[in-house]
């Protein structure tokens, strides 16, 4: 391993500010991060993972293995279920919106002591920074490093074995339609055309220039391309949509998370069946996109109010 | 053009240069050339082709042709040119003619118009085509006899042309000659503006090819604001002149209105968002404003650009204050029969008001009309004549009437709204095509909503592939206009009978038209009776809007019934307080100078002892006490007035009728007694009897009263009634309703067979008690209110003999009998509280 440690630690990924992203692309990944898990997770409450069946070992083994390793976590001794969903929660919510982002997310698969007198070696994730690219039985990792204000590019190559890969379940389309449409979430950012914002300043305003046209346009684009997602931007403006519609998307919004909540987790389980760790991990709480479904028809036939609809898909 | 031609000379003139003078003449010279050579090409090109057709085979020609197209024998030449040469003099002798007198009106009338109502006899287009053909005429004839002169060229058919021609040229003289007098009064060239509107609004309805294009639509709000302006300045003539404002400025406003219901279905399907409709501006709020907004406000340092909205009521508004300006010069000069004439004539225009759901501007431009009145009157009050004063009566009469017009017209249209049609034709729509809204014959107020909707689900459209939104959904938010029309509407309805019938009589009496004041006091409660009973129609719409409700999500605005009763309630009060009021007017009145009017007097004291008598009903003491003064005051002048006219009548009616006043105030001074009792609200009766008090302290009132209770007792004993005893009758079977309401409880003597199953209305007065049955729940026809009035006050007071004129019980004695046979069985009234406390 050639990486620098801290360089692995979910929390050390390149998150993308609005002013170098544009800020619909920001607000989407950030609606990913903040919604992919909802937040009483983090609490001891109803809403919880569960690791069965649920034996201690098992249980650190598996906290372990998705804790952030710059948190120290897998050290914790007591409170192990605080430890589990804290280190599966921040797990979640950091692949799903990588994946959000780039659509694909890669994970080595290292060991890690926990330094104690009877020392026991476990299992435990690092984030692949960089340029990540799949060859036949070959990962290849590509970064640069500055030193001495050079930058110098770095190729690590890593077998399939040792790396854990996540994808986006298949309602969000494949890789490339994703790119394309982060490119156009990137796009559609643009309040106003760099023609006229630079003419603002300087009181030079183009009359055959419309901005509500321009911004229909925009609003347009965004509800096209992330049609799958269901993610009309976060801005309330009912310019363009009724009312009915912006709650039809945000609850479908909630759909495609959860969507995507199964998805990770459906592949969490199987690298814990790859490692032979014997257990599964379960969601107790969230709703799933089956009962978010239902919530959805019961919406569409309007047995049930817009505020109550988008609540109960959001929980 | 050629305006613009000698502006240029002027201005190479002015300047020195007489090279580019000289060039502008020229340029002018062509420009006229032109511009004659464009109106006679017809003329021109007819007389060539026939020349040349002359010319053709004979051989390639079917034989009609060639006859038509020969040359004229040589014989007949002389007589050719001749003939051609009268006609061309004849016509250019009758063109001169018409010009004289053209220059004639010109001249004399329209030299001081404006340049708009100059241009609009000058474009005139019947005339215009009539000259056209006679101009054209001449030239072909000239053209013609050149051809014959020049190159001998003489055909047949142009002289039969000549012929005809010269034949026409006469009747044709005689219409533009004819149409000319017409142009003496400008008013006859509204019928051209108002043709020029109607096209105007043609071509902005969505089914218009160019109504798309915003320059044309800009185009057309131009030039209908041009023949707005010219309505105006016609309208401004016709009222300043005397000779015009009789009957002129009433035909022309006549025409101008009844374009209003035309435009106002048109309405129905131009975009909301047309440049037809005036530009305004909305601003928007910094802590609302959307982020586009927001960033240019910021990055552009000017603060948050003004949203350009249309006001689309603007034609409605001009034509509005087009009549108020008309009506304000009438008042002006106080010609109060062409006011009349006018309001007359804007009935029109307020109906399509009120059919337009447009009550704002009806409202707006009421406001205005009214206070033209109060501003222009008053001073002039002596100088009016009788025949000026009852017009002056009329116009408010007329603009009373007007209210109540836009009232039920208002209601006519909304009874033709059928909503599950609506449903249908929402369902119908086609949401992805961009006019398919305007097809629907949706009412104007509800595009605005269809647009909204249109807009956003072609978004969904776009994004999704087809609309999200569910067809209930759509539904409800369609409804939104019409709940929110519905109640804005019911609001300024409500506001335009207070401001008008509650509020503006005040301020007519301040001016000293106290009679017009009471004339619309009066229609003030028609006009809300009126609204009471039509606004059921609004509450059966608003059931419906709530029955296709499924969410709450969309707030429509609530229309309750008992809150907009409440309200009329009020004013109702509020009007029969201020008739109260006015009362004093009438007792002062100099009825020698009394001019021929509906009979008010008896008209406010019937309504004021009907409003008397729901005061007593409701226990509302505050109006009780304020009315009766009024009343009785009100029914004495009744009383006196109606001696007069019984004097001519014969015997029994004269009797009859002189006790009616007199009987109707004892019986109202009877139910106050009785409702007192009935209310336990001793102010009832105490304010009545204060007010019988004070009438008599004087003594010789007493001697009045006296002679009055004997007109009744004589009046009672006759075997006829008049209609008016049909009013108490109706009072006594509603107090009889609140008896019959009352329970009744078993008398407490069990033991004794015959009282076994006696009862009595569990009441606490003894008074109440004793008068009614508990067989027969209605108040005994023994007891008459007026000699119950006259057994418990009037008697006493002024010391009358009972034995002369009694007939019924003595209360007091059955009251005494009623309590000894309560004492018997031990009866005491339960009240609620002790029953509660039994059970």
């Amino acid at each position: 391993m050639q990486i620098d440690r801290k360089s692995q630690s979910p929390y050390a990924m390149d998150h993308p500010s609005a002013a170098e992203h544009g800020h619909c692309l920001y607000m989407f990944l950030e609606d990913v991060r903040l919604h992919l898990i909802p937040m009483s997770l983090n609490a001891l409450d109803d809403k919880r993972f569960l690791v069965e069946p649920s034996d201690e070992l098992l249980v650190q083994t598996v906290s372990t293995l998705f804790a952030d390793p710059s948190r120290n976590l897998y050290n914790m001794q007591d409170n192990r279920q605080r430890k589990l969903s804290e280190s599966l929660s921040t797990f979640i919510a950091e692949v799903g919106r990588e994946l959000a982002h780039k659509g694909i997310s890669y994970w080595e698969i290292g060991n890690v002591s926990d330094g104690g007198p009877d020392t026991v070696n476990r299992s435990m994730l690092f984030w692949i920074a960089g340029e990540v690219t799949e060859r036949l039985n070959q990962v290849r990792q590509r970064y640069w490093q500055k030193s001495e204000g050079k930058r110098t590019r770095h190729d690590v190559i890593l077998p399939t074995s040792s790396v854990q890969v996540f994808r986006l379940p298949r309602p969000f389309g494949n890789l490339r339609a994703h790119r394309r449409r982060m490119g156009v979430l990137q796009k559609a950012s643009k309040i106003l055309p760099s023609f006229v914002e630079d003419g603002l300043p300087r009181l030079e305003h183009d009359p055959v220039f419309n901005h509500s046209e321009y911004s229909r346009a925009q609003f347009s684009a965004l509800a096209k391309s992330m049609r799958d997602w269901g993610w009309i931007g976060r801005f309330w403006d009912n310019k363009f949509t009724t009312e009915y519609y912006w709650f039809w998307s945000k609850i479908k919004f909630h759909w495609s998370l959860a969507m995507l909540r199964e998805s990770i987790v459906h592949d969490m389980n199987a690298l814990l069946g790859r490692l032979e760790i014997g257990c599964e991990i379960k969601m107790q709480g969230p709703k799933t996109a089956a009962e978010i479904n239902i919530i959805l028809e019961h919406f569409k036939s309007g047995s049930i109010s817009f505020g109550d609809a988008f609540e109960q898909a959001s929980s | 053009m050629e305006s613009l031609e000698f502006k240029r000379i002027r201005l190479a003139v002015n300047s020195g240069s007489r090279l580019s003078a000289a060039f502008s003449v020229v340029a002018a010279l062509l420009a006229l050339l032109k511009t004659s050579l464009n109106s006679t090409v017809p003329g021109i090109a007819i007389a060539i082709t026939l020349a040349i057709a002359s010319g053709l085979s004979t051989e390639s020609i079917p034989n009609l042709l060639s006859v038509l197209l020969g040359k004229i024998s040589s014989e007949s030449v002389a007589a050719h040119d001749t003939l051609l040469a009268v006609v061309l003099t004849v016509a250019g002798l009758f063109l001169t003619l018409y010009y004289t007198n053209f220059n004639t009106v010109i001249g004399t009338l329209y030299g001081e118009y404006p340049e708009s109502v100059r241009r609009l006899l000058i474009d005139e287009p019947q005339n215009r085509a009539a000259l056209l053909a006679l101009t054209n005429f001449i030239v072909f004839t000239v053209v013609t006899l050149g051809f014959g002169a020049g190159l001998g060229i003489r055909v047949n058919v142009s002289l039969l042309c000549v012929i005809f021609g010269g034949a026409s040229i006469v009747p044709i003289f005689a219409f533009i000659t004819r149409r000319t007098l017409f142009f003496f009064d400008p008013t006859y060239l509204a019928n051209s503006a108002i043709d020029n509107l109607v096209a105007a609004t043609k071509e902005v309805t969505a089914d218009s090819h160019l109504a798309s294009h915003v320059a044309v639509q800009k185009h057309r709000f131009t030039v209908a604001n041009a023949e707005l302006v010219k309505l105006q300045a016609l309208s401004r003539i016709a009222a300043e002149k005397n000779n015009f404002r009789r009957d002129s400025l009433c035909d022309l406003l006549s025409v101008v209105f009844s374009f209003l219901p035309e435009y106002q279905r048109r309405k129905r399907s131009i975009p909301t968002t047309s440049k037809w409709y005036r530009d305004t501006v909305r601003h928007k709020d910094w802590y609302m404003a959307g982020i586009t907004d927001l960033q240019v406000a910021l990055n552009s340092a000017v603060g948050l650009i003004t949203e350009a909205v249309q006001d689309r009521d603007w034609l409605e508004d001009s034509i509005a204050r087009m009549l108020e300006q008309c009506f304000e010069r009438a008042v002006v000069e106080q010609d109060w029969a062409v006011a009349y004439r006018i309001l007359s004539t804007s009935r029109l225009l307020f109906e399509s008001l009120g059919a337009g759901y447009q009550l704002q501007i009806a409202s707006r431009s009421f406001r205005s009309l009214c206070s033209s009145i109060q501003q222009h009157c008053g001073a002039y009050d002596n100088a009016l004549d009788k025949e000026d004063q009852i017009f002056r009566l009329q116009v408010i009469a007329e603009l009373n009437m007007l209210a109540k017009h836009i009232l039920l017209s208002f209601f006519n249209e909304l009874r033709k709204l059928d909503l599950t049609s609506y449903k249908e034709r929402v369902e119908r729509v086609n949401w992805k095509a961009e006019n398919d809204i305007y097809t629907k014959d949706f009412p104007s107020f509800t595009l605005s909503q269809m647009e909204y909707l249109r807009d956003r689900l072609r978004i969904e459209f776009e994004t999704d592939g087809d609309i999200v939104s569910p067809q209930w959904y759509l539904f409800q938010l369609a409804l939104l206009p019409i709940a929110k029309t519905l109640d804005s509407q019911l609001t300024e309805l409500l506001e335009l009978g207070r401001r008008f019938y509650v509020e503006w009589p005040g301020q007519l009496a301040g001016i000293g038209m106290q009679r017009a004041s009471v004339i619309t006091t009066l229609d003030g409660l028609e006009y809300f009776h009126k609204l009471k009973f039509h606004a059921g129609i609004i509450y059966e719409r608003m059931e419906i809007v709530d029955h296709y409700s499924l969410l709450d999500a969309i707030s429509y605005p609530k229309i309750e019934r008992d809150t907009v009763e409440t309200k009329i309630g009020k004013s109702e009060r509020q009007l029969q307080l201020n008739l109260a009021k006015f009362v004093p007017f009438f007792a002062e009145a100099d009825y020698e100078h009394w001019i021929e009017t509906p009979d008010l007097q008896g008209h406010v004291v019937t309504v004021l002892a009907n409003s008397y008598f729901q005061g007593l009903m409701s226990k509302d003491i505050e109006l009780c006490t304020r009315v009766f003064r009024s009343y009785l005051l009100g029914n004495i002048c009744v009383r006196q007035s109606i001696g007069e006219k019984c004097a001519g009548l014969e015997f029994p009616a004269n009797l009859a009728y002189a006790a009616e006043p007199t009987t109707e105030a004892f019986a109202l001074s009877g139910f106050a007694f009785l409702f007192s009792e009935y209310h336990q609200a001793p102010r009832l009766w105490e304010s009545c009897v204060a007010v019988w008090r004070n009438l008599l302290a004087d003594s010789d009132t007493w001697s009045k009263v006296a002679a009055e209770v004997q007109l009744i007792d004589q009046a009672k004993k006759l075997p006829m009634l008049t209609g008016r005893s049909v009013l108490r009758t109706d009072w006594k079977q509603k107090f009889s309703r609140l008896l019959a309401e009352l329970p009744s409880i078993s008398l407490k003597k069990d033991t004794d067979p015959i009282w076994h199953e006696a009862r009595v209305r569990n009441h606490p007065s003894l008074c109440i008690r004793a008068i009614v049955s508990c067989d027969i729940p209605v108040l005994s026809i023994h007891y008459d209110p007026e000699d119950i009035f006259l057994d418990v006050f009037l008697g006493k007071e002024i010391a009358l003999d009972r034995s002369d004129y009694w007939r019924m019980p003595d209360l007091n004695e059955s009251m005494q009998r009623q309590r000894e046979l309560e004492e018997m069985h031990d009866f005491a009234y339960e009240s609620i509280e002790d029953t509660e406390n039994a059970n």
